[in-house]
């Protein structure tokens, strides 16, 4: 018999988020140089952030964990002298570069994220904001809800595969140097650890964050549009080049020329180029080079690459706006979000599902759901609670 | 000096008249007579070195600079004669930057020389062009590829900065009485006239404005946004209260964080830092920059629409940012 008393939001989340840490907490591992990072936590209701912690070893790191079974929990990708000082009085050491690859920051294509928003006031859900306000109610308190798709996130695990040849390519850092994660809800962080740019100030962050981006790449660099075809041909880059004029020839080819560029000869390079820079006109070609130029950027989070005071989730724990973990991830090719990230139970659990579009978790189908109670697998039911989609219905 | 076993007061003996000559040359920052093209290289180096000597005791800013971006432009020319081996070698002694040879044809540009990135990028950091971006360079294995000529600009640069940085952290010398001249030359220069300007942002910029129109539109803006709003908007003088209004309307308005918050920036709580308004490059990074034609000639977003609100001219030293102590 189910008593239809709707527990606590967060008194359900931390219930199942302690039952995990005590059963899976020996599989956390600190991060490198623990005794030199800042360590902060999130708590739930009343949501709180501590901060400016100072932990000396895994095992202290492991017992704060299960005491608080916080909501989130995060490391300073910084190394400070003492790390439990005001911010103001510690002294900066160095810091991970760290990179955000987030669907956020991609080009929204159709089918890379469900969309919709929900009235706070009412409950109401509904597929656009017209205006910001509920079309039901008229309230303002409209929040925007975002899942990432199976398609989404394989769409940003490519981004973190340019992101990590670039990286090994131009500035010279090997695989050793760096770690690719999964976020826990919407996308990839790579962290670069022990490398010559650990003590790379803001400056360098952010040119690095623009060569990435291309954010101020003169298309100039690639072919004066102004000039003859056929000088234009004679200089266009090559893509065996190095650096980014190579990276955006190979990307012109490809998917401009549709000429492969694995063995091509340069004779027939310049001939093929020439052939389409004479049919085009210099207005239009200024348009091609700007979309090869989006195709090639790579779309981190500029804000997170440049901070070097920033804090980031601590691998192998629980995203608490999904349940899922931040994973270490050893084969990207084979790497399955939404389903490696998965680690909560399946044990039946009882919701109230105010709306929820179609999810996919451990490779089993959810949804659509609409204002009904489901009984789902502990996973699934804790994913649509934490992101405010459904309410836990307490057993009797 | 003391390698030749001299000591300033050595220098006002007539034995050492070109070199005091060529010294006042460098410190009138004058080509040099004829008579003193030929001098020996120690001849030279005292001459430099006396000249540094007299300007550290002048205790003027001006001349410091002057002087440092004189002698760049002098090493730049000698570099501009020197082969491939020996510029590399000067760089690496004297910029303690590691500079690797390299031969490498793109296009019709020619790259000879390799810098680390990180090294790259502080050379660089002043030379505000969109060119020397490495966005806008040749990036491999860690190693930025330098033309000929872009290796020389760079290190001119370097070299400016070195003479500027060695002259203001050393100590201050006693030059003989007889010499003392020199210093007089430049204590007597005129300062340097600066219009006094009293500014007051007359228009927003375009950055500005868009965050603005933003709010105002009632929508959500990023945290970078909110952040570079308000601490332009404390910049030009609003009060907590009236930013705070700023935002009143967002979806997601909690006014008691927003006061927080805007405290924050204002330097009114946690560790009592004021906040800076972000410069033009990390508005531009943060694809917040929304430039016009005004914009091409500032790399702040505060120094737009400055307009010179009362004319006339002070003899106002704002070069001299440090006290006579420093010296």
């Amino acid at each position: 018999m189910v008593k239809k008393i709707l527990t606590e939001k967060d008194v359900f989340l931390k219930k199942i988020f302690k039952k995990y840490y005590y059963n899976n907490v020996t599989k956390i591992a600190a991060p490198a140089r623990l005794l030199e990072r800042e360590i902060g936590y999130l708590t739930f209701s009343p949501e709180r952030m501590i901060r400016n912690l100072h932990l000396k070893n895994e095992g202290e790191l492991r017992a704060l964990i299960l005491h608080e079974s916080p909501k989130a929990i995060y490391y300073s990708s910084a190394y400070y002298d003492d790390p439990s000082a005001p911010i103001n009085s510690r002294v900066w050491k160095g810091a991970d570069l760290v990179f955000d690859i987030d669907l956020d920051h991609l080009p929204m294509v159709e089918g890379f994220m469900e969309t919709f928003f929900i009235c706070n006031d009412c409950r109401n859900f509904f597929s656009s904001a017209n205006g910001k306000n509920c079309p039901n109610c008229g309230s303002q308190k409209v929040e925007e809800i975002k899942i990432a798709t199976k398609k989404g996130l394989e769409h940003c695990k490519q981004e973190i595969v340019k992101l990590s040849n670039v990286l090994i390519k131009d500035f010279g850092l090997s695989k050793d140097n760096f770690n690719i994660y999964f976020s826990g809800k919407r996308g990839y962080h790579l962290t670069v650890e022990n490398s010559l740019y650990e003590n790379a100030d803001q400056t360098f962050r952010l040119e690095l964050s623009d060569y990435l981006t291309l954010n101020g790449f003169r298309l100039g660099r690639i072919t004066d549009v102004r000039s003859s075809s056929e000088q234009q041909a004679y200089l266009f880059p090559t893509p065996w080049e190095k650096s980014i004029p190579g990276r955006f020839s190979k990307e012109f080819c490809e998917s401009i020329l549709h000429l492969p560029t694995n063995n091509l000869d340069e004779d027939f390079f310049r001939k093929t180029i020439l052939e389409y820079l004479s049919k085009i006109a210099y207005k239009d070609l200024s348009i091609v080079l700007e979309s090869v130029k989006q195709n090639l950027s790579i779309k981190i989070d500029v804000a997170v690459t440049t901070d070097i005071h920033r804090i980031f989730r601590m691998p192998d724990t629980l995203h608490g706006g999904t349940g899922l973990i931040k994973k270490k991830i050893g084969n990207i090719d084979s790497f399955s979000p939404l389903i490696d990230a998965v680690v909560l139970s399946e044990e039946q659990t009882k919701v109230h599902v105010f709306f929820a579009p179609k999810f996919e978790l451990k490779e089993q189908q959810f949804g659509p759901y609409n204002n009904q109670e489901v009984t789902l697998p502990e996973m699934a039911a804790v994913f649509l609670v934490a992101m405010n989609l459904a309410e836990p219905l307490e057993e009797d | 000096m003391s390698q030749l076993g001299l000591t300033l007061d050595d220098l006002s003996s007539e034995e050492f008249e070109k070199v005091v000559k060529r010294c006042e040359a460098r410190v009138k920052s004058l080509r040099y007579p004829p008579e003193l093209y030929d001098l020996d290289i120690d001849s030279d180096l005292l001459s430099f070195i006396l000249a540094v000597a007299v300007i550290k005791v002048s205790q003027r800013e001006d001349a410091i600079s002057r002087f440092a971006l004189n002698e760049a432009g002098r090493a730049e020319a000698f570099l501009k004669t020197e082969n491939k081996k020996t510029i590399t070698y000067i760089i690496r002694q004297v910029l303690k930057v590691p500079v690797y040879e390299t031969e490498y044809t793109i296009g019709n540009s020619f790259y000879e020389y390799m810098i680390d990135v990180k090294k790259y990028v502080l050379l660089s950091s002043l030379l505000k062009s969109d060119y020397w971006r490495i966005v806008n360079r040749i990036v491999n294995g860690g190693l930025v590829y330098l033309k000929r000529s872009e290796i020389i600009r760079l290190a001119r640069d370097g070299i400016r900065y070195e003479i500027y940085r060695r002259i203001r952290e050393s100590t201050t010398p006693v030059i003989p009485q007889q010499l003392q001249y020199l210093v007089d030359i430049i204590k007597n220069r005129p300062l340097p006239r600066v219009t006094f300007e009293e500014t007051r942002i007359t228009e927003y910029p375009p950055c500005a404005t868009h965050a603005i129109s933003r709010a105002q539109a009632n929508e959500n803006l990023a945290h970078f946004e909110r952040f570079f709003l308000t601490s332009f908007l404390l910049k030009i003088g609003k009060s907590v209260d009236d930013v705070i209004k700023f935002f009143s309307n967002s979806p997601d308005f909690n006014e008691k964080i927003a006061k927080y918050q805007v405290e924050h920036i204002a330097g009114l709580r946690g560790g009592r830092k004021i906040y800076n308004v972000p410069d033009c490059k990390t508005l531009f990074s943060q694809s917040l920059c929304f430039k016009n034609e005004i914009c091409d000639n500032i790399s702040h977003p505060l120094q737009y629409g400055r307009r010179l609100i009362k004319n006339g001219e002070k003899n106002f030293d704002r070069k001299r940012r440090f006290s006579k102590k420093d010296f």
